[in-house]
């Protein structure tokens, strides 16, 4: 049976080696790396067989994790694209300075293009009394209030318009005395309050989006977790017999962390795939708003880099729910 | 070498399975461990394989106290030593060749070294013409082949067997004794457990015996006599 010249029938090899007990599991480092990647490579086909295996529960897990992925992707959509329709309302931010009375209109435009000089004014108009008469007029209702009054008694108006796109509170409100300061100005009005309601409900809006976006990412983390317990504890057997032959809690946890990583990527694509669906279910009725108000209201979706963050957030979080998993149940599996 | 100094092993619902065994086992040597069921041997192995650490006394395995080896060494220490269980410990959700593959992917063998390797042990066991079976259609005899090949199949320095005849006919059980021989016969140091006696007594090994968890025998030959010829039934 020892015999050094009988050759081996599949590989045709000479196993004159054979049987040499001591000091033969040497090994070059270069070799071990490489064996290590082929591993890594086995076990990532192989958890991907496992998932494919089980085609039912493994798209269940997944279909799970993707809505948790979508509800809070989509709500950040949402918001995102209020925003974008805010920012293009705040395009034109006016501020219009009534001024003294009695100044002429020579003088009126003289300011106006003083003022067209500021870092912060992008362009202005000077708006006559008269004009500002006339302006009522065409007002219902308006012309014969007008028409009995003895004298005009509206002043001459500089309509400032704003370069910056929305404007804090404090940055309005030093601009607004920059412009009661001048002489000629009696009163300086920029109209922010809607402005800021609509802002502070979007920074609350995003505060929640953030909260129920980290409820949902440990939602993930436990989903898969979970899922990983319930497959590492079918696989008892196999990882006491595995340890008995000398394998580390790394190469044991291995195929499950690739589990937990194939379960994240699975449930971030499905995510991706309902995103889209309710984008495109929802374009139509964009649409007819957008016409109502004339507008060119267009719904952003994710786009292709945050697309990419997305999938690459729920492989970390499908990694790390098999790692916590995994760490926590192969330490305690020992062989007695 | 392995060797015991007054190791006594108490479980936890103290019982106490080996009391004050001390023995040595040179390296490149063959020998039994006997006694009745209930006497020791399999906690004696399993303080070897580190499954159970010693309550007290020092277990070493060569040139290394047990004790004093940390958990993250434990695997390596494991891929030293080959072990066949009774009940030969194979995965049924893969073949043969897979099984016996095991162990060089645990050690990071080089994925070329292992189909040769693994060929070469299955060889050995012959049952080379049986890889792409599933270890669960193999007979009883067969299926601790397998395991044998598995025990082997990273050629370590100690091979450990733990009732490995315990289901078989006498007839195969010399033959899986008669390849432990060969095995021990190239280097390999060989510590089987078993109650068949007869088979002990044809083997002339020294041998190892427990009674209720003391060592009351240590010895017999100690090397194999040169006229052992009638085992040789291959």
């Amino acid at each position: 049976m020892f015999k050094s010249t009988k050759t081996n029938r599949r590989t045709g090899e000479n196993r004159s080696d054979s049987g040499q007990g001591i000091n033969s599991s040497h090994q070059s480092l270069a070799s071990r790396i490489q064996s290590w990647r082929s591993h890594h490579r086995l076990v990532a086909t192989q958890s991907i067989q496992r998932l494919i295996s089980t085609p039912i529960s493994s798209v269940l897990t997944m279909l799970v994790l993707a809505i948790a992925i979508t509800l809070p992707a989509a709500l950040n959509i949402a918001i995102t694209n209020v925003a974008q329709l805010t920012g293009q309302a705040n395009d034109h931010v006016q501020m219009s300075l009534y001024l003294q009375n009695g100044i002429s209109d020579t003088e009126g435009r003289k300011l106006a293009t003083q003022i067209a000089g500021w870092d912060s004014a992008t362009s202005t108009r000077y708006v006559s009394p008269q004009e500002a008469k006339d302006s009522f007029k065409t007002m219902e209702g308006f012309t014969e209030i007008i028409d009995s009054l003895p004298q005009n008694p509206l002043p001459g108006v500089v309509v400032v318009i704003l370069s910056e796109r929305s404007l804090s509170i404090n940055q309005a409100e030093k601009l607004r005395k920059k412009a009661v300061a001048l002489q000629d100005v009696s009163i300086a009005k920029i109209d922010l309050a809607w402005l800021q309601k609509l802002h502070a409900i979007i920074g609350l809006a995003q505060q929640v989006a953030a909260v129920l976006t980290a409820l949902l990412a440990v939602g993930v983390v436990l989903v898969v977790g979970n899922t990983i317990k319930l497959s590492i504890d079918s696989r008892r057997e196999e990882i006491i017999v595995t340890k008995l032959i000398g394998a580390t809690n790394a190469f044991v946890r291995r195929p499950f962390l690739y589990m937990g990583l194939w379960f994240g990527i699975g449930g971030a694509l499905i995510a991706l795939v309902l995103i889209n669906i309710c984008k495109f279910a929802l374009t139509n009725a964009i649409e007819s708003l957008s016409l109502v108000y004339g507008g060119d209201i267009a719904l952003a979706g994710l786009g292709f880099t945050n697309s990419i963050t997305l999938v690459l957030m729920g492989a970390i979080l499908g990694w790390l729910g098999a790692w916590l998993a995994a760490s926590q149940h192969i330490r305690a599996l020992e062989p007695r | 070498m392995i060797r015991f100094d007054g190791v006594t092993k108490r479980y936890d619902s103290g019982q106490e399975a080996l009391s004050d065994v001390s023995f040595e086992l040179d390296a490149g040597e063959m020998a039994f461990l006997t006694g009745h069921s209930g006497a020791g041997k399999s906690t004696l192995l399993k303080l070897i394989m580190l499954m159970e650490r010693a309550s007290s006394g020092e277990v070493w395995i060569d040139n290394q106290n047990l004790a004093k080896l940390a958990k993250r060494h434990v695997p390596l220490l494991r891929r030293k030593m080959g072990v066949v269980h009774q009940n030969h410990q194979l995965l049924f959700d893969r073949s043969v060749y897979d099984n016996v593959a095991l162990p060089l992917i645990v050690a990071g063998y080089h994925p070329r070294d292992i189909g040769r390797r693994v060929r070469g042990a299955l060889d050995k066991v012959k049952l080379l013409h049986k890889e792409k079976m599933n270890p669960q259609m193999l007979s009883g005899g067969e299926q601790q082949r397998i395991g044998i090949a598995r025990a082997v199949v990273n050629k370590p320095p100690f091979l450990l067997a733990d009732e490995p005849t315990g289901n078989l006919d006498p007839a195969l059980s010399a033959e899986i004794m008669q390849l432990f021989k060969e095995f021990n016969q190239v280097g390999v140091t060989v510590l089987v457990a078993t109650h068949d006696l007869a088979l002990i007594a044809r083997m002339h090994h020294r041998s190892l015996i427990l009674r209720d968890g003391s060592l009351i025998g240590n010895g017999a030959p100690k090397q194999a006599p040169t006229t052992d010829t009638n085992m040789d039934d291959n």
